[in-house]
């Protein structure tokens, strides 16, 4: 026999469960596509002016590309708007680097008040420490099954 | 089990001598906008940190509170205030500027009644005869220290709240003057096992209705006995689920009921379910409800704050956020007899 509360508890529940779960997963997923693809196509473009532009081989012309994109991820934070298009625009906008570049700003520049060394270079990895640790981790993790696989397979 | 009692009722009235409201740029945008006695421009509020900021709030609510019944520096003889950052600072470095005897409280968002409740309850002892409450809350502060920094991207769930950006301050007094309190209910705290602190209003909701049962329970009223039930900052999801725990249990409060966080900044504004943080109560209240108790708009009011007293570590170890509500009511003094 349930208790009056625990039916209340119950039926609450279910109310919570059904005005909630109703998040547009298909919508943002598409919207993320997009603007990513776009962005995509955007440093491919930057990929080949610069190997025209500065006579850069394949190999060296992806660094520069990326430093374009980390650069201005990082002015756009700085200027306060890059939260807001990723707001409308979705994950599209940080897959590429600009995500990691927009929380190492981020978090520096918010503690900016507490001064250089405890302040903005003590916090600037807060978020992104997460992405180092586990980016070498699974990079190395990954190259050791594939050294693994090739052994077997010699 | 005995029931214990939550609820105190003041035989010898307390008033509210003055109110204040001050509120960040967002705020003033909302539909209380014009209600509010002023509001910065600018989210800094002419500061450099987010932390600064919130002082100034709370300076200028109470200078602002002082000033409109030119009430002296030392007729005040206690200070309640309280606040969202760790260890109340804000309200600790406004003390620091005046001599007054202090207390600091914390409730979350349900400081505002909190303090209001504690000074009425100690101006009916005898021991003061005016009491200063303030609270505050900004929105820069507290998403760096519960979330994440404020230009870190993301997207919101649909059920997160956008903290208030501003400070409200009350002078409780033996004053009479046209809104005066006639009881309390302090709320105990209710734990529904809700996980999402994005999600802060659902968890709420069961904290209200608690005290709100209780309230009307103890003074042996009705919800018809109001013109006005409002909650602090439950939002579009919460209110809504609190309004469907009343109707469960047989209160039908829809035509007399109003949210703070609903009614801040507008119906579901950019995408948050609302506002919420301590100043959300304190300036839909402060600014627009007393305002219009004292155009008899309204003549008996329920306040009932509601507080979600959870800690960014222990959301983050998985632990279910306990929550509280304390209740006010207030009357237009006209009613009562002298």
């Amino acid at each position: 026999m349930k208790t009056n509360e625990q039916i209340m508890k119950d039926r609450f529940e279910e109310r919570r469960k059904k005005m909630t779960s109703d998040r547009p997963w298909v919508k943002n997923a598409l919207i993320a596509y997009l603007v990513g693809g776009a962005l995509a196509v955007l440093g491919q473009w930057l990929f080949n002016r610069y190997m025209i532009w500065f006579d850069l081989t394949e190999k060296e012309a992806v660094n520069p590309v990326l430093a374009t994109f980390i650069f201005f991820a990082c002015l756009l934070t700085g200027f306060g708007v890059f939260d807001k298009w990723s707001e409308k625009w979705g994950a599209g906008l940080i897959v590429p680097v600009t995500g990691f570049a927009n929380s190492v700003t981020s978090s520096g520049m918010e503690a900016r008040a507490e001064g250089i060394v405890f302040g903005v270079t003590g916090n600037m990895f807060r978020i992104a420490g997460v992405v180092l640790v586990f980016g070498v981790v699974s990079a190395y993790l990954v190259s050791f099954i594939r050294v693994l696989i090739e052994t077997l397979i010699n | 089990m005995k029931d214990i009692k939550q609820t105190w009722m003041f035989n010898n009235p307390v008033y509210i001598e003055a109110a204040a409201s001050v509120s960040g740029p967002k705020e003033k945008l909302g539909p209380i906008g014009r209600f509010l006695d002023k509001s910065f421009s600018d989210l800094y509020c002419g500061e450099s940190t987010w932390e600064k900021a919130e002082r100034a709030l709370m300076k200028e609510a109470v200078t602002l509170c002082l000033g409109k019944q030119s009430t002296q520096v030392d007729d005040v003889g206690l200070f309640i205030a309280g606040d969202l950052l760790n260890q109340n600072v804000t309200s600790h470095y406004t003390a620091r500027e005046y001599p007054w005897p202090y207390l600091g409280v914390f409730g979350a968002c349900a400081t505002s009644m909190e303090g209001i409740a504690i000074g009425a309850m100690s101006i009916q002892s005898g021991m003061v005869s005016r009491v200063l409450t303030a609270v505050s809350s900004h929105y820069g502060a507290v998403e760096r220290q519960f979330r994440l920094p404020l230009e870190h991207v993301k997207q919101h769930p649909k059920t997160a709240m956008r903290t208030v950006t501003g400070a409200g301050a009350a002078l409780v007094s033996t004053k009479r003057s046209p809104i005066a309190i006639r009881s309390v209910t302090i709320g105990r705290v209710v734990d529904w096992g809700m996980k999402d602190p994005l999600d802060m209003g659902q968890a709420m909701a069961p904290a209200a209705f608690d005290t709100f049962k209780k309230h009307l329970k103890e003074t042996g009223k009705t919800e018809n006995d109001y013109d006005l039930i409002i909650t602090g900052d439950l939002s579009m999801f919460g209110s809504r689920q609190f309004l469907e725990l009343c109707e469960e249990d047989g209160f039908y409060i829809t035509d007399r009921y109003l949210d703070g966080g609903n009614t801040i900044f507008g119906y579901h504004p950019e995408g948050f379910a609302g506002g919420s943080g301590a100043a959300c109560s304190a300036l839909v209240l402060y600014g627009y409800v007393f305002h219009k108790m004292r155009s008899e708009h309204w003549k008996k009011v329920l306040c009932i704050a509601t507080g979600a007293l959870f800690n960014p570590l222990t959301t983050r170890q998985k632990e279910t956020i306990p929550c509280i509500a304390h209740a006010v009511e207030f009357e237009l003094a006209d009613g009562l007899e002298e």
